[in-house]
C-alpha cells in the first residue's frame, strides 16, 4: 500500500507575516526513498515551506504528520530529532575546523571521560564518504574546499546523523556541470538507503533529470502534484505563472527615446559579477529581473560608488565619468534607492523631515547653517506630492508605516532632481495601496524625463513597469527582453533555463 | 469610593512627563532631599560655586563627548589628554600665558585629529583606538614633565582663568555655558551637526547620501580634543598646578555625565541640554556623597553603579524607541 510508503504529510499549513500571507492552505507530501522537487517563482512560498519543515518558523495553521504520525516542529532541534537535514544555498559549514569535525559535528565519538577519539572520528568519516562514494581529504579544512566540496560535507553531515529527510535548496546554483553530476550520483546513492530529498531549484531540466516528482507552489498554496515522467516544461512553467496576463498592461509607460544616458562596458568583479555591459536610453523603465543572489543589487550599488569595481567603465551621455564614491554619483545626477529599507537607507532616530533632507543638507542651508524655513519647505513639498501620510513633519521616522517610509526614502531622492534613479527592490514588503501609488510615481517620472533602472524579484512589478529587462543569473547578464517579448514566460525561462545572447 | 484627582487628566500628563524626563526628575528629587538633609551646607553660596567650577570642566568636555558619540563613537584617551594639557600650559607660562594658552589648543587640535585620522580615515575600533592613545599620551605626559609635579604662578594673570569672576560668576562657568551654547548650534543648527547625527544614526545611508562619514568624524574628535584642551588650562588655572595624572578618570566621568544625558552609545542620539542634565546630576551626585561624609572608596563604588545603571538606561530608551 503507497500510505506506508507516505513518510510526511503537510496538511493546509497556513503562514503569515506582517501584511503577507506566505502560505495559504497548503499541502505537500513526500514518500520514502522519493525525490521530490518543488518549484516556484519568487515568493510562492517555498522557502517558508522548508522553513517550517526544519523548525525555523511556526505555521498558523494546519497540521504535519511524520510517519503517519501528527508532530509538532517546534524548533530547529525537533526537527533534526526528527531526521530531517536542510542545506542552504549558502553552504554554513564551520569553515576553520577539518571535513571530519563538520561531518560528526553533532555526534563525535567520545570516549568514557568524554574525550573526542580522533581515530574514531576519522575512520567514522571514512566509512559515511564511502558509502556516498565520495573522495574528500578528511583532515582537510572547510573553508580551504570548493563549494561543490562543501556541499558534499553537508551532505555527509546530514547522513551521519541518519537523516530521513534531506532538502536541498538551490543546490546546483554554484555547481559546474561536472560537479552537478557527481551531485547527482550522491543523491541516488542516498535515495537507495531509503532517504528522501526535498529538491528546491528554478533549472527544470535538472528537475526532470534526477527527481521522482514535481509540486509547484503558487502564492502560499499548492497549485499541482505530479509524477514528473506525467507532465514537462511547458506545462510545469505554466502551472508557475497560471495567472491572467491580459490584465498587466494598462498604464504602461512607453515613452522612450533614443538618447543612450548611460553605458556600462565590461563591469566585472571578482566572484560577484562579470561581462556587464549594458546601456539605458534617456526616459526608459529598464527592469532587471533574476533571482535573489544573481548580483543584481552588488551591480547597481557599484555603478552608485559604494562598491569598488575590479574593471569596467561608466559612460553619461557618452562622456567617461570617473565614479569613485557615492557623492561622485550624486553629483552625476544619479540616485539610488537601496533594497534594505531599515538598515541602509532609513535613519530610524530621525524625523520624517530629517529623513527628507538627508541628502540635500547643502540645498537647505547656507554658509553652513540649516535654514530650518527651507527644510520645511522641501519636506512638505513632497509630503504633498507623494501622498506621506504622516501626522506631523517631526514625527520618527520609525513610526510611519513601511509604504509610507519608502515614500519617504522616494523623496529624499526626488529632492535632487536625478536624472538617472535607481531603485532596488521598491515595493517590497509594501501593501498593495502603496505599492501601486510608488508604482504610478515612477511611472510619472519616467514621463518627466528621468531614466529609471529598476530591480525587482516580482514578475509581475517588473512586467508591468518596465520596457525592456535585463535577466540576471549568477552574475551574468543572461537576456534582453523587449517590449513585445516582455511576458512572465520569457522572464521564467531565461532564469531558469538557457543563456541567450543579448 | 472616590480616587482625588489620581484619574485626571493632569495627574496623567504629569506621569508622562516623569517618565520620559527620568533624569530630571531624579536631578530634582536629589536636590530637595539634599535641601532636607544638610540644607546649610548644600545651598550655602559656597558650596554651589564649587559644585559649578567642579561640573564646568566636565561639563566642557562632555559637549565634545556628545558629538563624538552622536557620530557612533568614543573617545576614551580625554583623560590623558587633560593631564597633558594642564601639564603644557603650567610647563609654558613662564613664556607668556597667551602662548601657553595657544599651545595647548593646538594640543588638543593635533590629538584629536590623529584620534578622528586613525578612526575615520583608517577605520580603526574607536574604542581600541582611543584606549591605546589613552596610554601613549600618559606616556608623553610623563615624559615631558620627569614624572614631576608641575607648579604654576599664582600671581600670574592665569591663575584668573580658573579662579576669577565675571560678574560674580565664576569664569569656568561662564566659559562652560558659551561653549554648551555653542555646541547647541552647531548640532542643531549646521550642516555638520546634521551629518553627524545621520552618520551615527546610520553609516550607510549617510555615504548613500553623500556625506563624507570620514570627515565628519575627525572633525568631532578634534571638537573633542580642543574642549579638552580647554578644560586643561581651566582645570590647572584652579589649582595652580598640574600633576602628570591629574586627568585620570576624567573620562570616567565624562562618558557617565553624557549617557545619563540621553546619549546613546549606538549613535545618532543625543542632545546638549541633556548632557546639561547629566553633568549637574553628576556634579550633585559627587558632592552630595562628599557633604554626606560617604567614604571615598565607597563613593568611587557608587559612581561605577550610576555607569552601569546609565548604560542600561540607554539601552532600555533605544528599545522603546521603536515600539510602534
Amino acid at each position: 500500500m503507497e500510505n506506508l510508503n507516505l513518510l510526511l504529510e503537510m496538511k493546509n499549513i497556513t503562514k503569515s507575516f506582517p501584511g503577507v500571507k506566505a502560505l495559504n492552505d497548503a499541502n505537500f507530501s513526500l514518500y520514502k526513498g522519493e525525490v521530490h522537487a518543488l518549484v516556484g517563482e519568487n515568493g510562492a512560498g517555498k522557502s517558508t515551506l522548508i522553513k517550517i519543515l526544519s523548525g525555523f518558523y511556526k505555521k498558523d495553521k494546519g497540521e504535519i504528520l511524520f510517519e503517519n504520525k501528527v508532530v509538532e516542529i517546534s524548533n530547529p532541534k525537533k526537527s533534526i530529532e526528527l531526521g530531517i537535514s536542510i542545506i542552504y544555498q549558502e553552504i554554513i559549514a564551520v569553515p576553520y575546523i577539518s571535513v571530519s569535525e563538520n561531518i560528526l559535528l553533532a555526534n563525535r565519538p567520545v570516549n568514557k571521560l568524554g574525550i573526542i577519539s580522533w581515530k574514531s572520528m576519522k575512520d567514522k568519516t571514512l566509512e559515511i564518504l564511502n558509502q556516498l562514494n565520495i573522495n574528500l581529504p578528511v583532515d582537510e579544512l572547510v573553508i580551504n574546499l570548493s563549494t561543490a566540496q562543501k556541499q558534499m560535507v553537508e551532505i555527509a553531515k546530514a547522513l551521519s546523523l541518519n537523516s530521513k529527510i534531506v532538502i536541498m535548496d538551490e543546490p546546483s546554483a554554484s555547481l559546474t556541470k561536472d560537479e552537478i553530476k557527481i551531485l547527482f550520483d550522491i543523491i541516488r546513492k542516498i535515495k537507495e538507503r531509503g532517504v528522501s530529498v526535498i529538491y528546491i531549484s528554478h533549472r527544470l531540466e535538472e528537475i526532470f533529470e534526477i527527481a521522482d516528482r514535481v509540486t509547484v507552489l503558487r502564492d502560499g498554496k499548492d497549485i499541482i502534484s505530479k509524477k514528473l515522467k506525467d507532465t514537462n516544461n511547458d506545462e510545469i512553467i505554466k502551472y508557475m505563472i497560471g495567472r491572467d496576463l491580459e490584465n498587466m498592461y494598462k498604464d504602461k509607460h512607453l515613452k522612450k527615446t533614443d538618447k543612450v544616458i548611460l553605458e556600462i562596458k565590461d563591469f566585472y568583479k571578482n566572484r560577484v559579477f562579470k561581462d556587464i555591459n549594458f546601456k539605458l536610453y534617456e526616459g526608459e523603465i529598464l527592469g532587471f529581473a533574476g533571482l535573489v543572489g544573481s548580483g543584481r543589487s552588488e551591480l547597481v550599488n557599484t555603478i552608485f560608488g559604494i562598491i569598488k569595481k575590479d574593471k569596467g567603465k561608466i559612460f553619461i551621455y557618452e562622456k567617461e565619468k570617473n565614479i569613485r564614491n557615492p557623492l561622485d554619483a550624486i553629483k552625476e545626477g544619479i540616485g539610488l534607492i537601496p533594497e534594505e529599507r531599515k538598515s541602509q537607507a532609513l535613519i530610524l532616530d530621525l524625523a520624517v523631515d530629517q529623513n527628507i533632507t538627508a541628502a540635500s543638507l547643502k540645498k537647505i542651508s547656507r554658509l553652513g547653517f540649516l535654514s530650518r524655513f527651507r527644510e520645511k519647505q522641501l519636506s512638505m513639498k513632497y509630503i504633498k506630492e507623494l501622498n506621506i501620510k504622516t501626522p506631523k513633519l517631526s514625527q520618527k521616522i520609525a513610526f510611519l508605516s513601511g509604504g509610507n517610509q519608502q515614500k519617504v526614502i522616494i523623496a529624499r531622492w526626488l529632492a535632487l532632481n536625478p536624472r538617472i534613479l535607481i531603485l532596488d527592490e521598491p515595493t517590497r514588503g509594501i501593501d498593495v495601496g502603496s505599492k501601486a501609488e510608488i508604482h504610478k510615481l515612477i511611472t510619472e517620472f519616467a514621463n518627466k524625463g528621468t531614466s529609471i533602472i529598476m530591480i525587482s524579484s516580482e514578475m509581475n512589478e517588473v512586467i508591468k513597469m518596465c520596457n525592456r529587462i535585463l535577466v540576471m543569473k549568477n552574475g551574468e547578464i543572461v537576456n534582453c527582453l523587449n517590449d513585445e517579448d516582455v511576458n512572465e514566460e520569457s522572464i521564467l525561462r531565461s532564469m531558469t533555463g538557457i543563456k541567450n545572447n543579448h | 469610593m472616590k480616587s482625588i484627582g489620581l484619574n485626571s487628566i493632569t495627574m496623567k500628563k504629569f506621569k508622562y512627563w516623569v517618565q520620559n524626563n527620568a533624569i530630571l526628575t531624579i536631578l530634582v528629587f536629589l536636590v530637595i532631599l539634599m535641601a532636607a538633609l544638610r540644607t546649610d551646607t548644600f545651598f550655602s553660596v559656597r558650596n554651589l560655586l564649587n559644585i559649578l567650577r567642579q561640573i564646568a570642566v566636565i561639563g566642557i568636555g562632555a559637549c565634545g563627548m556628545t558629538m563624538v558619540m552622536i557620530g557612533g563613537n568614543l573617545d576614551l584617551s580625554i583623560g590623558s589628554l587633560l593631564s597633558l594639557c594642564m601639564v603644557v600650559p603650567i610647563m609654558l607660562q613662564p613664556r607668556g600665558v597667551l602662548f601657553a594658552i595657544v599651545a595647548t589648543i593646538i594640543v588638543g587640535f593635533i590629538v584629536g585629529a590623529i584620534n578622528g585620522f586613525l578612526i575615520g580615515k583608517l577605520k580603526g575600533n574607536s574604542l581600541i583606538i582611543t584606549f591605546g592613545m589613552l596610554s601613549i599620551i600618559q606616556g608623553i605626559t610623563f615624559l615631558i614633565t620627569g614624572g614631576f609635579y608641575q607648579h604654576g604662578d599664582p600671581e600670574s594673570i592665569y591663575a584668573h582663568i580658573g579662579k576669577g569672576f565675571i560678574y560674580k560668576i565664576p569664569i569656568p562657568v561662564i566659559l562652560f555655558i558659551v561653549i554648551a551654547f555653542l555646541s547647541f548650534i552647531i548640532l542643531s543648527r549646521t550642516v555638520f551637526g546634521r551629518s553627524l547625527y545621520i552618520t551615527g544614526g546610520n553609516s550607510y545611508a549617510a555615504l548613500a547620501s553623500g556625506i563624507n562619514t570620514n570627515n565628519i568624524k575627525m572633525l568631532s574628535y578634534i571638537m573633542l580634543g580642543v574642549f579638552v584642551a580647554i578644560g586643561g588650562i581651566i582645570k590647572s588655572s584652579m589649582i595652580d598646578s598640574a600633576q602628570p595624572t591629574a586627568g585620570s578618570g576624567f573620562e570616567f566621568d565624562v562618558i557617565t555625565a553624557v549617557v545619563l544625558g540621553g546619549t546613546s552609545l549606538l549613535g545618532g542620539i543625543g542632545t546638549i541640554w541633556g548632557t546639561l542634565i547629566g553633568v549637574i546630576l553628576l556634579g550633585v551626585i559627587s558632592n552630595s556623597m562628599v557633604l554626606i561624609g560617604l567614604p571615598f572608596p565607597l563613593q568611587l563604588a557608587v559612581k561605577g553603579a550610576i555607569l552601569i545603571a546609565a548604560v542600561y538606561y540607554d539601552s532600555f530608551i533605544r528599545g522603546r524607541r521603536f515600539e510602534v
